[in-house]
């Protein structure tokens, strides 16, 4: 092709129109692709919306449901979450359910699984009309709260809807009456802290604040009040009367504080024996005697050979170690082989000590050469002398009871200068243990006091020991005693007493302690280590801050135990003395006079129960749980308040034979209810518990709509301490339930829903269901009927005792014409309680 | 050769780049538009079922509470599923009382008044896609509640996927 050149004969061609490239192209084919990506990444947004908003409507119609369900049965069959452990963290903060007694279900609609929980909660409507959440094992106030929660998984996020309902007790008397005042003490200061109850109703009660004051409301009646703080003498007003809507005038109280005072004391342990006395030579004309002295301050006899003479006998014995020398056991020569509480045991070379115009025989003889006619030199002094110790050990393995070790700093000996044994500090000397010279344990920390027993060990070998050469303290032997005043300080011991009103103090390094604010009047004063305790008695007098000396404590009781203290009372304030306590595990103890226990216990979390088994039986049992001890340690203010109790007894059943399970029963007294049971498997029943005083109760049956009981309720009086059996209840209509699944032709579920009916009477075979008028409502026979659930399952609850015939029908579609296939399954009988199973298929 | 502007055509490579391109967008293209067709289906099944459902229950949930409890009577229409009708008096905004009906012919569910000897009116369509409704009293000697069980199915696409929702409510007779 030929090029044509450039020619002016044309105007000036037309300016090119440049093309769209193919680059341009796809840019604009990425950028619209982008556009339409992010449209169709928006119908995601928009399917998200309409989910939500779907599953947020259906969890709300299926927690409508349930609230329904429970607000349509009758009050006390609506039951109180007794557990809600563990709360569901998939929520913050935790989601608290009913997992019993009315679990959780699983719901499944439009291919959801929600998850349907409950939490039924007793509440109070305090004197300000707010309402306040209660325990379940508070006195029933006559309303709950029913909360229905369900929860569900959408997007890889837990959801939930929660709907709240109040469910009021028809019978409930509304308190609407207010018991108000003030608690001052005489100079008119208030008291803080001081529970006002209304003894007629012990649920009933008001805490004063800083002000000292109290409110709380009551129903209508005639009421006696009490006041307690503890420390203070409790006070009471005389029973008035206060009508509906009344609020009473100030019911004051004047309060008095129990006197408190100091009590000191020393806390000792004693629980070993003690090396008293040493002496390494006397050097006398018949040869160079020496001795070790040993003294039992414990409280019991301690047997040093298994029997007298020489040999293998050996239970307690004596080792002494020269520094850098070998350790000498010698052999022992038993003339005693037992050690009395508080006396002396000497262990010397000869039979026959003789020493400062003393003479003593020896308890026990010992020997290094098995030549019992000389006195062997054991022990060695000297001005110089080397380092070394005594040791008192026992048993085969050689424990060790007690040590006494010296220096002797200055003897020019060279690695014979230091004792390789001693307790804290060995016995300071120079020259070292010298001839004459004797080794002496103090009496008490002050020094040695003639006449009392060598005992004071703070295991510390120079504090405990003086020294003295020539010798003044002189031996003893197992024929003499003398009273031990001191002992090893227990320092932090755990110092309390049963008053209620003081706290807990540890002993001092020396063992002293100094328990304040103990109330005037006489207790117990325990000292415990952990490892033994011991206690005395002090009366600290009636006068405000007085002092009193508890003296010397020896803790030489062992104890595996931590303590429990506090008081037991009866609802009218009194002390109530000889009321046994228990805790698992440990020893039963009984109150004193003044209503105070000290009980040992198992260390850790325990329950500590008043008035075991109903040991005093006109009050009731009462535990409290959850007490955290540890070993040796005390946890105060564990008080319990009883009530003149019995029981109400009696049983449900069917027929008059045949017991009904699971059917609550109340006690009621002055339109209240006080305590509730319900029937077991044997239909019996007993209502017990601290509501349950002395009088006249009504007990009722707590039935569904439909049943009913012969008798009704009957009326019983209860005595304390009696069981009253108010009466056999026969309740007829109690229900069963008819239940089963529907499948089609293919096994799988039905989940558009089966119409069933279950019926005493007969239908036409193929027929449909009867129509349900007013007339078929008002006359004998009971339809009873369900659909099936997307699930394909139904549940019909129906009358127990009767014989049913259940009918189902199933229609399919074909357009708009329907084909509806009946099933039927004759002669069910169904019996209370029970649960019959019938599968449909088509 | 001064100032020649020759315009390049597209070569042959680019023209079946183009062709090749084109291709398999259009292979695509009917798939990504089916499975687009097929979600909004779905998608309108399901909104058309969900206001189907909340309007009828919220409806029938509403009329009930207000209803009488004995004059509640629960059939059918000739032909239709058993107790797929109710029937009751209801106080009306003049204080006045009037019979309702709520009742299934065929898959839609509808609403009819009645005359004063309580014979049924034309009724009013108020939902498609009915797949399954009954009234049913728990027990019939109990006539304060009353359970409502409805089911809502469509058709969404190839016949086989359904939409599908059920709903149970209890229902209260307050009169």
């Amino acid at each position: 092709m030929k090029k044509h050149p450039e020619t002016s004969t044309a105007a000036l061609p037309a300016p090119s129109r440049p093309g769209i490239t193919l680059v341009e192209l796809m840019v604009a084919m990425v950028i619209m692709s982008v556009g339409v990506l992010g449209m169709v990444g928006g119908f995601k947004y928009f399917n998200v919306g309409v989910q939500s908003a779907k599953t947020r409507s259906l969890a709300n119609n299926i927690a409508q449901e349930r609230v329904e369900y429970l607000k349509n049965r009758s009050y006390y069959r609506v039951l109180v979450t007794t557990q809600t452990v563990p709360a569901d963290t998939n929520f913050t903060p935790p989601m608290i359910y009913d997992h019993a007694p009315n679990g959780e279900e699983v719901v499944n609609v439009g291919g959801l699984n929600f998850t349907r929980r409950v939490l039924i909660r007793k509440v109070n409507e305090n004197a300000g009309g707010d309402l306040t959440y209660l325990n379940w094992n508070d006195p029933d106030t006559g309303l709950k709260e029913i909360k229905v929660i369900v929860a569900w998984y959408e997007r890889g996020e837990w959801r939930k809807l929660e709907v709240t309902n109040l469910r009021e007790n028809p019978a409930r008397i509304n308190k609407t009456s207010i018991i108000k005042g003030y608690v001052r003490d005489p100079l008119n200061a208030p008291v803080e802290g001081a529970v006002v109850r209304a003894q007629e109703r012990p649920s009933m009660y008001g805490e004063t604040n800083a002000a000292g004051y109290y409110n709380f409301s009551i129903e209508a009646g005639s009421y006696t009040l009490l006041a307690v703080k503890d420390g203070w003498f409790p006070g009471t007003l005389p029973q008035f009367s206060l009508a509906a809507g009344e609020t009473s005038p100030d019911e004051n109280f004047t309060l008095t504080q129990m006197s408190s005072g100091t009590v000191i004391g020393k806390a000792y342990v004693r629980d070993h024996l003690v090396i008293s006395q040493v002496v390494g030579g006397t050097v006398t004309a018949s040869g160079d005697t020496e001795w070790v002295e040993v003294y039992n301050p414990t409280t019991w006899t301690w047997t040093m050979a298994t029997g007298l003479g020489t040999g293998a006998n050996e239970l307690v014995r004596l080792a002494y170690k020269e520094s850098a020398a070998t350790l000498f056991l010698p052999d022992v020569d038993y003339r005693a082989v037992s050690l009395a509480p508080n006396a002396y045991f000497i262990f010397a070379n000869t039979g026959t000590i003789l020493a400062a115009g003393l003479t003593l025989q020896a308890d026990a003889v010992y020997d290094i050469d098995s030549n019992w006619a000389n006195q062997d030199d054991v022990i060695v002094t000297g001005s110089p002398s080397p380092a070394g110790y005594v040791a008192l050990l026992g048993g085969a393995a050689l424990t060790e009871y007690d040590t006494v070790g010296w220096d002797a700093t200055g003897n020019g000996i060279g690695g014979k200068q230091l004792a390789e044994k001693y307790e804290d500090e060995a016995i300071e000397q120079s020259i070292g243990f010298e001839p004459g010279e004797a080794y002496t344990r103090k009496t008490t920390s002050a020094g040695v006091t003639p006449g009392q027993g060598r005992c004071y060990d703070s295991n510390d070998n120079n504090e405990d020991f003086s020294g003295a050469k020539p010798f003044s303290s002189l031996p003893h032997n197992s024929a003499q005693s003398e009273v031990c005043n001191s002992g090893t300080p227990a320092a932090g011991a755990l110092v309390f007493a049963d008053d209620g009103l003081s706290t807990p103090v540890a002993a001092d390094s020396d063992g002293k302690f100094n328990l304040t604010n103990v109330a005037t009047g006489t207790w117990t004063v325990f000292a415990s280590t952990g490892l033994a305790y011991s206690s005395v008695t002090v009366s600290g007098g009636t006068l405000n801050s007085f002092v009193v000396n508890a003296g010397n404590i020896w803790l030489s009781t062992e104890t595996t135990y931590g303590y429990v203290t506090g008081i037991v009372r009866n609802t009218a304030g009194t002390a109530l003395p000889g009321i046994k306590m228990f805790s698992a595990g440990s020893e039963q103890v009984n109150t004193n006079s003044s209503g105070r226990y000290t009980l040992p216990v198992a260390t850790g979390v325990i329950t500590v129960v008043a008035n075991y088994v109903s040991q005093s039986p006109s009050y009731v049992e009462l535990s409290s749980m959850g007490v955290s001890v540890e070993l040796g340690e005390v946890a105060q203010g564990v008080d319990f308040t009883l009530y003149y109790g019995g029981r109400i007894s009696g049983r449900i059943t069917t027929n008059g034979v045949d017991p009904l399970p699971g059917i609550p029963v109340v006690g009621i007294k002055d339109d209240v209810e006080q305590g509730n049971g319900i029937s077991d498997d044997e239909g019996y029943f007993t209502i017990s518990g601290s509501g349950i005083s002395t009088g006249t109760y009504v007990v009722v049956p707590q039935l569904e709509t439909g049943e009913a009981s012969l008798p009704s309720s009957t009326t019983v009086t209860v005595a304390a301490g009696a069981t009253a059996f108010s009466s056999t209840f026969s309740v007829t209509g109690a229900f069963g339930y008819v239940t089963g699944s529907v499948t089609n032709g293919a096994g799988k579920p039905i989940a558009t829903g089966v119409l069933v009916y279950v019926t005493t009477a007969t239908l036409g075979a193929g027929a449909y269901p009867p129509d349900i008028t007013p007339a078929l409502r008002a006359g004998i026979g009971v339809y009873y009927a369900a659909s099936s659930n997307a699930l394909g399952n139904y549940n019909i609850p129906v009358k127990g005792g009767y014989t049913y015939n259940v009918y189902a029908w199933h229609t399919t579609w074909s357009g708009s014409t329907p084909t509806t296939t009946p099933k039927q399954a004759l002669g069910v009988a169904v019996t209370p309680g029970q649960t019959v199973v019938r599968n449909f298929s088509w | 050769m001064k100032g020649l502007k020759l315009k390049n055509g597209y070569t042959l490579m680019e023209m079946m780049l183009v062709v090749a391109i084109m291709g398999v967008l259009i292979l695509a293209a009917p798939r990504t538009f089916i499975k687009t067709y097929q979600f909004v289906q779905l998608l309108t099944a399901r909104v058309e079922i969900q206001k189907n459902a909340r309007g009828a229950l919220a409806n029938i949930n509403r009329d009930l509470r207000q209803a009488l409890g004995h004059t509640i009577e629960v059939y059918e229409l000739p032909g239709q599923p058993p107790h797929s009708l109710i029937k009751f008096k209801k106080y009306d905004s003049s204080g006045g009382q009037a019979w309702v009906f709520y009742y299934q012919q065929g898959t839609q569910l509808y609403q009819a008044a009645g005359d004063a000897s309580g014979n049924i009116l034309t009724g009013k369509l108020i939902a498609n896609n009915l797949r399954y409704i009954a009234f049913t009293y728990p027990r019939t000697d109990d006539d304060g509640i009353i359970s409502i069980s409805i089911t809502f199915e469509k058709a969404t696409y190839e016949g086989g996927t359904k939409a599908l929702q059920m709903a149970v409510e209890k229902v209260r007779i307050m009169n």
